[in-house]
Order: structure tokens, then C-alpha cells, then sequence
């Protein structure tokens, strides 16, 4: 019977996993569960993560400012991401700009029509601690413990194409500075 | 009497016993693969290291984890527990012993470590999703193949038939690939065949959900928006770059040329997306099975030549389940039944 119903349909566990992967399935801190639909923008802040159910699609927006992070030493050197955590460039990148765009979406203080790669500078510095600072305590939380002094410069990097044409520029701009201890101890 | 025609089979494709074999073992392979790479390897049980000392806690849970603490699976004292299970629930797959409990308890250990993986910030992983599709698939076709005998009051009955099968192609080897005919061969040919169905299901409904996210998310706009493309090829190349200071292996001058030509790449690049949003007519037939597979490798082969993201697993399954190589093999020998039959 069930076989047959299964059959019958086409695509009908497909239909139902796929409608699955849609759901927004949270918990509140009070404990309470809350199921929806979500919007557009909430597939992009993975509220429908549910691994592996999931509907955030790579590539869903194509900006012509995509913005890109990395690290420098004190001396402003480039330091490689794999020496300091398993996780990818991916993954800081994705830390500051999901940060960046909380902050920014709040905000809105630079108005309508603003570009998210134009935030002000603020905006930038203030994702940018607390991405570097996350970065610090979890991700390189291994690494950070064995250097708690050392300090890192986090860069956000926004790539664009001049309006005249030819090769793709990078404006770069500091968004975060500090070690272990010295992000710990500010307030 | 179907009420589609003969070329359209969603469901009523029947599959061989050697198809089957050959699609579990490697469909074990890669779901061991992907346990290794996570730290977890089978083969040197002791030696694991899990996914690190980085991954110990859980600061943003996310599915799961919202429930259950999953950073057990991190734990040093269970590392070797879960590679031990793990091999021994590749090896109940791979035999066929018992794939739909194997295939369960791969996903659930799959989906642990996925969880925690995207439970450690602003971030989501998805490399190994389309693996825990597959082993649904197969778990939830096992398990409707057990209810309705369960339903039947023939359980046990059924379970005897999966003992007494194996035993009999240990035997006759034959009865691989021989058209079946008796009742016990023919239960276990729609029984695997419903498996295979149902894992090539969950793929494309990977595919699919892809896809219509991305254009509800860009309200239809993604087939222009994609001229900006090249912004992304540059974007991963340097995040590549800064990943191990060293040249990644992208085609350099990709960005430049995608950039000069947006109509060009707009047709281009749509054609992808297309492959994705109408994944699900590939289970029409084994012909269309074949042509979505080879489109959706060579989709995952051109992402990776040009924005070095690899897509290692969606590109095995897409060989085993969609392509099937040994199929055709024996269709060219002449010892299978035309692809075009139900």
C-alpha cells in the first residue's frame, strides 16, 4: 500500500522533503517553539537551516560590490587562514558580512539606496570586532590560546569594476585590530 | 496501462542486482570519505582525530542542535566510538546486510557532524548534504519496503526473503543481471529499484530547491543579475588566496572574460540554473538520467575551474546514481534490457 502510494505520485517524497527544507523550525530562549514560512531575506540569514534539510542556494544574488575578508599580522602581512583554524576564508568572510549585515539592517543610517558595501565606516568597524572576536573564541580558539598576545588585523576587501571597464579593483579598508587578550579586555 | 508514455518511467525504472551492488558500494565509499575527511576514519579507528579541538562547542545551534547537544560527537572519548560505527555500518551498506538500519545511522552520524559544523557561527555547510539525501533515500525506502510487508503480517517473512536472497547470489552470481522471474527475485527487484528511485528523487530535489531559492530570492532577476559573475570568480580566487597564501588552480583570466561579455554570460550561466529547477525530468528515463547527470557534472566541473568551489559529492552521486556507467556497459554488451523499458 504504502509502496504503491509512493510509486503512484511521482516525486511525492521529493515534494515533501523539498517542502521540508523551507521551514523555518526555531527555538526561543524561553523554549517555545516557533514553525513558519519564511520570507525571502530569511533564506539568505539560514533560518531555514535545518541540516541537511536546507534552502539557502549558493550564488542566489550576484553583487556588483562583493565584499571579501582576510588577515594581516601587526607587520600588515598577509597571515595564512589555514594556520590558524580547519574552517575556510569562506567562513570568516561569511562571520563578518552576516555580522555587517545585522548591524546594517538596523541602522539603515546611511539611508535608502545605500549599498551595504558603503556602510559607514562604524558600521564596518563595529562587525568587524566582533567577527575578529568570534574568529578569536571559536573558530581559532586553539590557535588563539597558544598566541593570546598576537595581534591580528582583519580586512574587508570590496571588489568592483570601474565604470569605464577593465580589470577589477579591490578597496580595501581595516575593520578590526587586536589579540586575544587585548579584545578581551575592552569593554 | 500507464497513464504517462513509455518515455516517461518516474518510479517504474527496474533495476538490476549488480546495478544496485555496484551503486552501494561506492555510494559507501564516498559516505566514508566524507567521515574521514570530518575526522572520523573507519580504517584507523585510533588514530582519529574528530573534527578538532575548535569545534567543541556549539555558539550558534542551529536544526539540531537547537535540541540536543551534538558537540558529543567531538569528544575525544567517543571519536573512536563513532569511527568504529561507522565502519561497521559501511560495511552492513556495502554487503547489503542491512542497508536500510545502515543507512539510517550514517545519516543520523552525518547529520550530527553537519550540525555542528553549522552550529559554529555565521556560517552554513552544506558539502556533505546531498550524501545524507542519498542514505535518507535509501533508509526510507527500506523502511516503507518493511511496512508494507509489516501491514501484510509477512515482517519476518520479508526479512527471511533479504537472507535467503543473498544467499542465493552467492550461489548464482548470475541472478545479477538475469531478468528476474521468480517471486523472491522479483520482491527484491522492486524493492532495490524503489531504493534507487527514491535516492535519485532526494537529488534532484536538492537541485530543485536550489534552484527556486535562487530566483526567489532574486525575484526572478538572477538570469540578469548574473552578468556580475565575475565579481564572484574574483571573490573566491582571492578568498582561495588568502586561505594558504599560494595561486589557487582557477582559470586566471576567467573573470576578465566573463566580465567583457555579459549577454554572453547571462546565456551561459542560465543554462545551469535551468539543469537545477528542472532536475526532477531527469527520473523520466534512464536516457535522461544520463544526459541531467553528465549536465550537472560538467556544471560542478566548470564551477570549479572557475570559482575553485568543488562539489566532490554531488559529482560521485550524479556518476552513480544518474549516469550509471555499468548499466550502459551492459546495455552496449547486450545483457541488459533497453533503457527505454520500464
Amino acid at each position: 500500500m504504502i509502496g504503491k502510494f509512493l510509486t503512484a505520485i511521482p516525486f511525492k517524497t521529493g515534494l515533501i522533503v523539498g517542502l521540508l527544507c523551507y521551514l523555518i523550525v526555531e527555538k526561543s530562549p524561553t523554549g517555545s517553539l516557533h514553525v513558519a514560512w519564511p520570507e525571502a531575506d530569511d533564506l539568505q540569514k539560514y533560518r531555514t537551516e535545518f541540516y541537511p534539510l536546507s534552502a539557502f542556494p549558493m550564488y542566489a544574488e550576484f553583487s556588483d560590490a562583493p565584499i571579501i575578508t582576510y588577515f594581516t599580522n601587526a607587520q600588515d602581512e598577509p597571515v595564512r587562514i589555514d594556520s590558524m583554524t580547519t574552517s575556510g576564508a569562506t567562513a570568516s568572510k561569511k562571520d563578518y558580512y552576516g555580522r555587517l549585515k545585522e548591524i546594517w539592517q538596523k541602522k539603515k543610517a546611511t539611508g535608502k539606496g545605500v549599498k551595504i558595501s558603503n556602510a559607514d565606516l562604524a558600521i564596518k568597524q563595529e562587525a568587524g570586532r566582533a567577527a575578529l572576536e568570534e574568529f578569536l573564541t571559536t573558530r581559532a580558539a586553539t590557535w588563539s590560546t597558544q598566541h593570546p598576545d598576537e595581534v591580528l588585523r582583519l580586512y574587508e576587501g570590496v571588489l568592483q569594476l570601474p565604470a569605464q571597464g577593465g580589470k577589477i579593483e579591490l578597496k580595501k579598508t581595516l575593520v578590526a585590530e587586536g589579540s586575544r587578550n587585548s579584545l578581551s579586555a575592552k569593554p | 496501462m500507464s497513464r504517462f508514455p513509455q518515455w516517461v518511467q518516474p518510479g517504474r525504472i527496474l533495476y538490476a542486482a549488480y546495478e544496485w551492488w555496484i551503486m552501494r558500494w561506492l555510494l559507501a565509499a564516498a559516505v566514508y570519505s566524507s567521515f574521514r575527511l570530518a575526522g572520523y576514519d573507519a580504517l584507523h579507528v585510533a588514530s582519529s582525530t574528530g573534527r578538532g579541538a575548535d569545534f567543541m562547542t556549539q555558539p550558534k545551534p542551529r536544526g539540531l542542535a537547537q535540541f540536543m547537544d551534538v558537540t558529543w560527537i567531538n569528544q575525544p572519548e567517543h571519536i573512536p566510538q563513532v569511527a568504529l560505527s561507522v565502519g561497521i555500518l559501511l560495511v552492513l551498506l556495502a554487503f547489503g546486510l542491512a542497508p536500510t538500519l545502515a543507512a539510517l545511522g550514517l545519516a543520523f552520524l552525518q547529520t550530527m557532524v553537519g550540525t555542528l559544523e553549522n552550529s559554529q557561527g555565521n556560517n552554513v555547510w552544506h558539502t556533505s548534504q546531498i550524501l545524507v539525501f542519498a542514505l535518507l533515500g535509501v533508509a526510507i525506502a527500506g523502511g516503507a519496503d518493511a511496512v508494507q510487508a509489516w501491514r501484510r503480517g509477512e515482517l519476518r517473512q520479508r526479512l527471511g526473503q533479504r537472507w535467503q536472497w543473498l544467499g542465493k547470489l552467492w550461489k548464482a552470481p548470475q541472478c545479477a543481471w538475469q531478468k528476474a522471474t521468480e517471486p523472491l527475485e522479483l520482491a527484491e527487484e522492486r524493492a532495490r529499484s524503489l531504493t534507487i528511485y527514491l535516492v535519485q528523487q532526494l537529488m534532484a530535489t536538492a537541485y530543485v530547491v536550489s534552484g527556486i531559492s535562487k530566483l526567489w530570492i532574486s525575484h526572478g532577476q538572477w538570469f540578469t543579475d548574473v552578468r556580475f559573475i565575475g565579481l564572484q570568480f574574483e571573490k573566491n580566487r582571492l578568498l582561495k588566496y588568502y586561505q594558504t597564501l599560494e595561486p589557487p588552480p582557477v582559470i586566471p583570466w576567467a573573470a576578465e572574460l566573463v566580465n567583457a561579455h555579459p549577454a554572453l554570460t547571462c546565456g551561459f550561466f542560465s543554462v545551469g540554473l535551468l539543469l537545477e529547477v528542472f532536475c526532477f525530468i531527469a527520473l523520466f528515463n534512464r536516457g535522461l538520467l544520463a544526459g541531467f547527470g553528465l549536465g550537472l557534472i560538467a556544471m560542478h566541473l566548470l564551477i570549479a575551474q572557475l570559482m575553485a568551489l568543488e562539489f566532490h559529492y554531488n559529482e560521485w552521486l550524479l556518476a552513480i546514481f544518474y549516469i550509471n556507467v555499468p548499466f550502459w556497459l551492459m546495455w552496449l554488451a547486450g545483457k541488459a534490457r533497453r533503457p527505454a523499458a520500464p
